[in-house]
């Protein structure tokens, strides 16, 4: 590669986790970031056998190599022992001093559970600086400057830190042209390199996995998603709101006092500690829109909000609002749209 | 403008407080043609009566009689004056029970839905609890009183001072403060509906120290506003040696207000250490008063599954079944089991239901007296069947029901008995009609009784002022 | 078995929140921080340590309350649930910043405890400024098995088990002592009240506050804040007026609109 000197920031992207719109905006937000630190980016691609298109995303969203790495005992869902000791191998010597051309090295996950474990716990191992999930990162005299935001959505700070290796998580962007890839253009062979792995991964204790009983519609991905809050008040309103749900074709989330009250499971909370999420269209149910729910709604999604409140906050991040009942709302728009099925 | 700067407003009759009482007065003032403002201190309306249990005690009613409960004016007045310990003003009660039944009727024809479901509770010999959606309550009666055209409502205007023309004379006007603004609000009549004073912590310490530890639960803006313009023109009170808290509050939770009366449907209360403390039929402010003589005020009602099941969730004060939901209750298979949760000796809470048990079956308690479930109403039953069932309970002060000394016609006195001109009361502000102990559900009843009473009493006046300003003229 | 929790506890969301010292040698602005409570996530792991405990009762638990200063009304609020060792750790704001500074902190406050641990509990997400990292990296400072956003905990035959969701599936993992795990929230780990008992006896409970002083550690510096006044921004909202089956009409002619589009 001649971008002799220029340093280049990881980018670990777990292919069996992301799907391949999520794992482009990945990597584009990493370019972007990469960018204004004045770096190139390097991809990691892992999975049990990752495609090409995987490495040709890559490559289109702006990732100057990629190191396509497979090995068939990973396990999906992902298990972050097996990963890390993977990564383990991998990593230390790519962000040596030297290969940061002299910056703080930088490594990305992407902003979920098993991002943020891996960032961390590989921060940890090379004793590195866990730097949380950024908004944005920038290069600052030979260190990093990072915005992020605290106390639960309501301030934004901006950090420094001078001290390699560093870890963040980021959240995917929409790329570009998102679904333009040319799944026909050749890749060169020096920008992508393969790995066929088969060594022996490391677990911890011993994993039992079942299926749940309820199959549900991932809100990842999700075109529209139907949610809702605690003014739902019992396992009945969560049915009503399926049944909108099932209507529109959406995935179904809800807030936190939701999911604590067992009426949402708790992979489909949505907000700061729990889904981040950009549908189109978010219908909004008996939820107030504090900041800390909010933050997991996407800057491009549309909200519709239905809350008995018109004082409510939510109404102000919303396009669409109606103050109504759900108790009386819900079940004369429910009847309409299977009408129009 | 006047010489103070502040903008002066005139009205015939203005309502201090935007609660049932205050509703209650302007709607029925706006009913016999009256003009009226209204204004409220805070920036909703509802006051402790929208956060209440919307339990009314009326009597006589076709809910009670679709219920096959047999009850009148006559039964409630002896009712209302026995679990006020005789310590209650009969004309007050008297003013009461007469006009009951027709408030009944009248929130009714106002849209106000009651639930079909009857209960009994604290001082009734009968079930007579008349169940409504509280807020909603207030809502429709202000709804009313908008479609009437006659009611002006101010809101985040807040009453500070009465003022009298000279000493001793008419009350004719109210200095008040509207969203920091000041005002004088000129009037021919003014009715004080501003509810009572529990979130006064220093006022109520005054009174009954008892207290300080309790659990205070109400509107906001009672603080005792009306109450002390009043005093100030030398306003007489009555019954301040009653406050008292209501048992069955948990301690420690703040998302549900309301009591929780398990005892009512059967449930004994126990101390931390496990012993009975008192007669559980008692009026469940004598209970309060008993809870807080308990280790740090707080104790436990206990009962078993077919005690549980006689629950109602439509019922505030006996929704068990949502409380064990919201996690507030205790729930185990075995008492000893129930004991280990509590921390409560298991030992001796096993002996204090076996005593108690035998007390069932001999008809007689004779550690307190204790021979039904609730006043004179209902067999006890033994506690016995698996699983049982624990709810911390201390003593919340939701309200003062003491205050101005009144008339039937609602009419403040002062300390010798005389009457403030052109000052009326009506709510939890005034004294008198309580007593000694309280009956479920005869707060609102009160409220919206003596709300519509000085409503009268202020258009009868208001009409004898023009008559003899016509005459004059 | 033998217990430990972190708890922080975060800034109370009813008031603005605190300003941030961007000179960590300037004193004063602790004073105004507002009142601290449980995060949802501190509370879900104590309700999990105290689950453990009703089925043995043999079960001891010991809770760390960090802070920057630590607040007496949180380790009172904590000790009410009748705890074997409640205790502050005072840490200096910059290190809030740092899991790498914090969590090497708090192992060396383990490794003066002189009983074996058997398993440390942490809610998810550590106070007002950590992202889920702090637990993660804990545990490898600790050199201990980490289990992330676990649901329940139970103890069977002297080994723990996790229960877990991630998707659609239920996840059961099986762990010899000791390990760490970090909890989120759930319908099974709903914190209790605590007894009033308790709370009397708390009231009077003295704690040791123990400072980890002197010096920061952190490796990461703060270099401005600036509080957030308006989550989102948009040009005003569209309300749909009128009776509810005219709301209904209007607003499912919309959806179905999106549903096509
Ligand atoms: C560290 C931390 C992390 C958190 N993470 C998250 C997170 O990831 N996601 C999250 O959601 N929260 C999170 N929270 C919690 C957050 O602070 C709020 O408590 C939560 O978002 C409120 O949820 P809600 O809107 O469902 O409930 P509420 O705020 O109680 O709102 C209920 C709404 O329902 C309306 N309503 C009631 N009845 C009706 C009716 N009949 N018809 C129509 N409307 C009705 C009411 O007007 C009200 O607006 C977090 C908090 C902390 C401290
Ligand atoms: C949790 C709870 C449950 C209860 N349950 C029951 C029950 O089931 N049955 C029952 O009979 N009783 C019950 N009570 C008691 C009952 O609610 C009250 O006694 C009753 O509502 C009093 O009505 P009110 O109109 O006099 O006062 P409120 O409803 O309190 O209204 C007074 C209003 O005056 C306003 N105000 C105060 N000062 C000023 C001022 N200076 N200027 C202007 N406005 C002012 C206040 O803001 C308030 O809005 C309960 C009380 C509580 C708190």
């Amino acid at each position: 590669m001649e971008s002799k000197g220029m340093p280049a920031i990881h980018v670990v992207v777990l292919a069996d986790e992301l799907d391949r719109l999520e794992a482009r905006g990945f990597v584009a937000a990493a370019t972007a970031m990469a960018v204004s630190i004045g770096a190139t980016v390097d991809a990691l691609i892992i999975g049990v056998a990752p495609g090409e298109m995987y490495a040709k995303d890559a490559v289109q969203a702006g990732a100057g190599r990629v190191a396509l790495i497979s090995h068939p005992a990973l396990m999906v869902p992902a298990h972050t022992d097996q990963l890390l000791a993977l990564l383990e191998d991998v990593l230390p010597q790519a962000m040596t001093p030297a290969q940061s051309g002299g910056h703080v090295s930088l490594c990305l996950f992407h902003a979920d559970a098993v991002g943020e474990e891996l960032a961390a716990r590989l921060a940890a191992r090379m004793d590195g600086t866990a730097l949380g999930r950024c908004s944005n990162i920038e290069g600052r005299a030979g260190g990093l400057r990072v915005h992020k935001s605290v106390f639960g959505g309501r301030m934004d700070v901006a950090l420094a830190t001078d001290a390699g290796p560093c870890f963040a998580v980021i959240r995917s962007i929409k790329a570009a042209g998102a679904d333009a890839t040319d799944d026909s253009a050749r890749l060169s062979d020096e920008a992508v390199t393969h790995f066929n792995l088969d060594d022996t991964l490391p677990a911890i204790g011993h994993i039992s996995r079942n299926p749940s009983q309820q199959q549900r519609k991932r809100l990842e991905g999700a075109r529209i998603i139907v949610s809702g809050g605690r003014g739902m008040e019992g396992p009945d309103g969560f049915l009503q709101l399926q049944q909108l749900a099932d209507a529109l074709g959406a995935a179904l989330g809800g807030s936190l006092p939701a999911v604590d009250a067992g009426w949402a499971p708790v992979s489909h909370q949505v907000g700061q500690s729990g889904k981040y999420v950009t549908p189109e269209l978010y219908v909004a149910v008996a939820l107030s829109g504090t900041p800390q729910h909010m933050a997991g709604i996407g800057p491009d999604t549309d909200i519709v909000a239905i809350n008995s409140d018109e004082g409510a906050e939510i109404f102000k991040g919303a396009k669409t609002g109606v103050v109504a009942d759900w108790k009386e709302l819900l079940p004369a728009l429910i009847r309409r749209l299977d009408q129009a099925a | 403008m006047n010489d103070t700067g502040a903008e002066r407003i005139d009205t015939p009759l203005l309502v201090v407080g935007g609660g049932l009482a205050g509703f209650s007065a302007a709607l029925e003032a706006a009913n016999a043609g009256v003009s009226v403002l209204l204004i409220e201190k805070m920036d909703a309306i509802g006051g402790s009566s929208a956060m209440s249990g919307g339990c009314l005690a009326f009597a006589g009613t076709d809910i009670q009689r679709a219920n096959g409960v047999e009850d009148d004016s006559e039964l409630l007045f002896r009712d209302l004056c026995e679990v006020g310990q005789f310590d209650n003003d009969e004309a007050l009660v008297r003013a009461y029970v007469q006009n009951q039944l027709s408030t009944y009727e009248w929130l009714r024809a106002q849209g106000v839905i009651f639930s079909p479901a009857l209960e009994a509770s604290a001082g009734q010999s009968v079930p007579r609890v008349h169940t409504v959606d509280p807020a909603d309550m207030v809502r429709v009666l202000a709804a009313k009183c908008r479609a009437s055209g006659k009611v002006t409502v101010m809101m985040s205007t807040s009453a500070e001072r009465l003022v009298r023309s000279g000493e001793g004379g008419r009350v004719e006007a109210v200095v008040a403060s509207s969203k920091g603004r000041p005002i004088v609000i000129h009037a021919q009549c003014v009715i004080l509906a501003s509810g009572g004073f529990g979130r006064n912590t220093e006022m109520v310490h005054r009174f009954a120290p008892q207290y300080d530890n309790a659990v205070f639960v109400g509107g906001e803006g009672n603080v005792g506003d009306g109450l002390k313009m009043a005093w100030r023109l030398g306003a007489d009170v009555r019954d301040m040696a009653y406050i008292k808290g209501t048992y069955g509050k948990h301690p420690v939770d703040t998302t549900n207000n309301h009591s929780c009366l398990a005892v009512y449907k059967g449930a004994i209360a126990v101390s931390q250490e496990g012993r009975r403390f008192v007669d559980e039929s008692l009026s469940y402010k004598l209970l309060g008063d008993a809870c807080m003589q308990q280790t740090d005020g707080a104790t436990y009602q206990i009962f078993d599954q077919p005690i549980f099941a006689g629950g109602d969730d439509r019922v505030r004060i006996l929704d068990f079944g949502r409380r064990l939901e919201e996690g507030l209750m205790y729930k185990a298979d075995s008492l000893e089991a129930l004991a280990q949760m509590i921390e409560v000796p298991f030992e001796i809470l096993r002996d204090t239901i076996a005593t108690y048990n035998g007390y069932v079956d001999a008809g007689e308690d004779a550690d307190f007296g204790r021979r039904a479930l609730v006043h004179n109403h209902g067999a006890l039953v033994r506690i016995e069947t698996a699983p049982f069932y624990a709810y911390p309970s201390t003593a919340a002060v939701f309200g003062t029901y003491c205050g101005l000394y009144i008339d039937a016609d609602m009419h403040v006195l002062d300390v010798f008995g005389d009457s403030i001109e052109g000052l009326l009361a009506a709510g939890e502000i005034v004294g008198g009609f309580h007593g000694g102990a309280y009956m479920t559900g005869s707060s609102l009843g009160k409220a919206a009784i003596f709300g519509r009473i000085a409503a009268r009493t202020a258009a009868n006046s208001l009409q004898r002022q023009s008559q003899s300003a016509g005459s004059s003229a | 078995m033998n217990i430990i929790l972190f708890i922080s506890g975060i800034a109370d969301s009813k008031w603005p929140p605190p300003t941030l010292q961007l000179d960590p040698q300037a004193a004063g602005a602790a004073a105004a921080a507002p009142p601290k409570k449980l995060s949802p996530f501190d509370e879900s792991a104590l309700e999990c340590a105290l689950k453990i405990r009703d089925a043995d009762a043999q079960t001891r638990i010991s809770v760390f309350v960090v802070g920057a200063p630590v607040q007496e009304s949180l380790l009172r609020a904590i000790a009410s649930f009748r705890l074997d060792h409640v205790a502050g750790l005072t840490v200096v704001e910059p290190e809030l910043w740092d899991a790498r500074s914090l969590a090497r902190r708090f192992g060396d406050v383990l490794a003066r405890q002189t009983e074996t641990i058997d398993l440390v509990l942490i809610g998810r997400e550590f106070g007002d400024f950590d992202d889920g990292l702090l637990p993660p990296y804990l545990a490898e400072v600790l050199r201990l098995p980490f289990v992330g956003l676990v649901q329940e905990v139970r103890c069977d035959a002297g080994e723990w088990i996790f229960f877990r969701e991630r998707g659609d599936i239920e996840e059961r993992i099986r762990v010899r002592p000791a390990a760490l795990a970090s909890i989120t929230n759930d319908k099974r780990n709903r914190l209790r009240f605590p007894l009033m008992k308790n709370i009397a006896a708390a009231k009077k409970a003295a704690f040791v506050v123990e400072n980890t002083g002197p010096g920061s550690e952190a490796r990461v510096r703060l270099l401005s804040s600036s509080v957030r006044t308006v989550s989102r921004q948009q040009d005003g909202c569209r309300m749909l007026a009128g009776s509810i089956e005219a709301q209904a009409e209007e607003l499912s002619a919309f959806l179905l609109s999106r549903v096509k589009a």
